[in-house]
């Protein structure tokens, strides 16, 4: 019953919804002709989408096993909240979250205040029509509210590795991120048909940095998953899937660089509405690979080749929009000033540059087997190689410019004065270098390199505040951008070390080991004590208990595990992880051998790895700064 | 009409930087291509034992053996599977743990090296996040053989 009236608020949705579409087609962004009030239906729009996400959790709730995709993706044994997760742990359902989080966004725009009213509907139009497009998309080729004939007694389950906490929070953060980018997009190809370029600039930028800084924490939060939950030891694998949330990423990267210049000098405004256009395309894109399972990728889910090819068609249908209102209202440049290699402008532009280049390379690096599939027949895949030889010679003077570049002067600076503001900090990068090699000089030489740049990063951020101290001789001044920069490259930094660390420098080691047997590994003494049968809510694990010592000083007990599911026959790995500043501890235990004494375990030591963590938790903070900073500028 | 040279002398300078980035791309990403074969492919064509490639088929029922071995000093398991397409099948060793959803009767895909005499020594072994995923390349092998069984 509540199934039924779910599904009776997805057609009133889609049905509204098709009204801002066919007003697009038919008037364009072009207010006087409108029939309807936007703002109001993209508010109706809102509200019937979350009570029919309501209804759908509702039936999860109570296992309604007449729907295909409770009785495949869920299971009455499952805890509570595994059961309401398994909203978004599943195809359909997670469809229908993304489109809640569209009809939000439109929603919260409605109430935004700086927008005047012409151009609030203008937008609206646009995102209310992307809305209808994606509830065109549920209804007609992923219905979550599909009934099954006839209904099982008991469901699947959900798949055992998404019932996990950092599951749990990880799409609806990643959803935030890629999604918030269609709201941006709605600005800029609306800002486009607006005379005054310059004053949507102000509108499109907390959205810029509110889901950058959701796509930051959700790409984080799904690689600190795959990093304890997959047992593998790696917290990137230059997955098809993860590099489809990068790419996005990237260009929003490079767009929130931009929107600063475009707010501040009222340049490169075009360029502005192209990267917005680009993010949003790039996140259905993401979309697209990761639904339609046209690429082979580890992380795939089962998936319908139906769907890939409907995406596609929307992908095309919403990129061709953004160009042809690019090209249609392109009036010459918005500002014939020339920006100067040695400026503010300049190191943002080089910085851009980066980015697309980076995007450009993964894109490629992702899409290729796709190519060559179609136009050799030949099937191939591009691993993390290729990624890495490209990442790491971009990243030196991709790390000297972020070095440099918020020393450099608005408008035109000289390099000779730029030299004298850093002679400090260059003296202080040659006492760290030289520390940093002191510290591990036994590693790869490629490690000590990347470290020594994550640290002049680092060092030179803060350098930044320290002269701002100097100067105005107090302390609490700290302008909130400044600030907000600093933390985000201080982010990046860390990011670097904690990457490096833990790839570069990780030490592996599996073996067969006994109880009571020890391992050494780094300064670590890895005894393997027993093993422990425990039972859980809808699994039974194998527990493995090792004691950690440290200069024959026990630090901590660790206790991996094997869960055998008992619905789904599956199994999985829920590594133990004791995790220091310095490296973290990562054990997974596997198979018993037939002698019942021996247990496979893998034992990893991955140095630094926490700083990629708390490198996220960096760059998320400088946006939120941003973010405020963005909001209190207007009022 | 000489600022139009100098614009179109600086679009030329461009394009000729854009050409040379993508041609280094495309030589690095030449030299880091894993390509996919099922086992009869792999008979079928010659392979170059230097090359890394990716074998994709099903485990074979009952073909999982497990023995330990002492390496440096350290007891590993020796894991040996046969993979096959219903045609050919190609016998793989693995030192290491296998994946959670590894199964006998089930798709699998393999990255490693062919040796000279004809196994395939697998340095990876890929797992799926999920119980109902095939890869594409195994569907088709699959499909294939249920078409050949219908006829």
């Amino acid at each position: 019953m509540v199934s039924e009236i779910g599904f009776l608020f997805l057609t009133i949705v889609l049905v509204i919804s098709s009204f801002s579409f066919f007003q697009l087609l038919i008037s364009g962004t072009n207010y006087s002709t409108d029939f309807f009030n936007q703002i109001k239906l993209s508010n109706l729009i809102f509200v019937l989408t979350l009570f029919s996400f309501i209804c759908l959790t509702y039936s999860f709730a109570i296992s309604d096993f007449t729907l295909n995709v409770i009785a495949s993706n869920s299971n009455s044994q499952l805890p509570i909240i595994y059961k309401l997760t398994g909203v978004w742990g599943n195809h359909e359902g997670s469809i229908l979250l993304w489109l809640l989080v569209m009809t939000f966004f439109g929603f919260i725009f409605s109430k935004n205040n700086l927008a005047s009213h012409y151009f609030k509907n203008d937008v609206l139009k646009i995102q209310n029509s992307l809305c209808f497009l994606i509830t065109s998309f549920i209804v007609f080729t992923s219905n979550p509210f599909e009934k099954t004939y006839p209904p099982p007694v008991e469901g699947g389950d959900l798949n055992p590795l998404l019932q996990d906490p950092g599951l749990v929070i990880h799409p609806p953060f990643l959803y935030i991120g890629y999604v918030g980018f269609s709201i941006i997009y709605s600005i800029s190809v609306a800002g486009l048909s607006n005379q005054k370029k310059e004053l949507f600039i102000d509108v499109l930028k907390p959205w810029v940095f509110i889901s950058w800084i959701f796509l930051t924490c959700g790409i984080g939060l799904g690689s600190w998953w795959a990093y304890y939950e997959l047992g593998w030891g790696g917290f990137w694998f230059w997955d098809p899937v993860e590099n489809a949330s990068l790419l996005p990423w990237l260009t929003a990267s490079a767009l929130l660089h931009t929107i600063v210049i475009a707010a501040k000098k009222k340049i490169l405004i075009n360029w502005t509405i192209i990267l917005s256009i680009l993010t949003f395309v790039l996140s259905l894109l993401g979309t697209f690979l990761v639904r339609s399972g046209v690429l082979v990728s580890v992380h795939a889910f089962a998936n319908d080749p139906k769907r890939g090819v409907y995406i596609l068609l929307l992908l095309a249908l919403i990129s061709f929009f953004g160009i042809f209102k690019y090209l249609k209202n392109y009036d010459g440049p918005t500002n014939p000033k020339q920006i100067h290699m040695i400026s503010r402008e300049g190191m943002i532009s080089l910085n851009n540059i980066f980015m697309l280049s980076l995007t450009f390379t993964i894109l490629l690096g992702t899409i290729y087997p796709l190519f060559s599939s179609v136009l050799f027949n030949s099937k191939i895949s591009v691993g993390a190689p290729f990624f890495n030889s490209i990442l790491m010679p971009v990243m030196l003077p991709f790390a000297v410019g972020m070095i440099i570049g918020p020393y450099v002067k608005w408008g035109k600076d000289d390099l000779f004065l730029i030299f004298k503001r850093v002679q400090t900090l260059l003296i202080l990068f040659f006492f760290i270098s030289l520390l940093v090699w002191y510290l591990n000089y036994k590693d790869p030489i490629l490690s000590i390199i990347f470290i020594i740049l994550g640290s002049w990063i680092i060092a030179s951020s803060l350098f930044e505040i320290f002269q701002f101290i100097n100067i105005k001789k107090r302390i609490f001044n700290i302008p909130k951008k400044i600030f907000a920069q600093v933390l985000a490259h201080m982010g990046i930094g860390l990011l670097i070390i904690g990457a490096t660390g833990s790839t570069v420098m990780k030490k592996e080691k599996i073996q067969f080991q006994e109880i009571g047997e020890s391992i050494k590994i780094k300064n670590y003494d890895v005894k393997f004590l027993g093993i422990k049968k425990v039972e859980g809510p809808n699994y039974l694990s194998q527990m493995g208990i090792f004691n950690i010592k440290n200069n024959n000083k026990t630090v901590k007990i660790l206790k991996p595990e094997k869960r055998f599911y008992n619905s789904g026959k599956q199994v999985t790995t829920e590594a133990a992880i004791y995790s220091t500043l310095l490296g973290d501890l990562y054990i997974a235990i596997g198979d018993v051998h037939q002698n019942k004494k021996q247990y496979t375990t893998r034992i990893w030591f991955n140095p630094f790895t926490i700083w990629i963590w708390i490198g996220v938790f960096f760059l998320a903070l400088g946006g939120l700064f941003s973010f405020f900073n963005s909001l209190a500028r207007k009022k | 009409m000489k600022k139009k040279n100098k614009r179109l002398l600086n679009i030329l300078v461009y394009l000729m930087l854009f050409t040379i980035g993508c041609l280094i791309l495309l030589m690095n990403l030449r030299d880091n291509l894993v390509f996919f074969y099922s086992p009869s492919e792999v008979f079928q064509k010659n392979l170059d034992p230097t090359n890394k490639i990716r074998v994709g088929g099903m485990v074979k029922k009952t073909s999982l053996k497990k023995e330990v071995k002492k390496i440096k000093g350290r007891s590993l398991e020796q894991i040996s599977f046969v993979i096959t397409d219903f045609n050919n099948e190609i016998k793989v060793s693995y030192i290491g743990i296998l994946p959670d959803l590894f199964k006998e009767g089930q798709g699998v895909v393999v990255e490693g090296f062919i040796t000279s005499n004809g196994m395939f020594n697998a340095k990876t072994v890929l797992a799926k996040h999920d119980e109902n995923y095939m890869p594409p390349e195994i569907k088709d092998i699959k499909s294939i053989k249920e078409n050949n069984n219908g006829i």
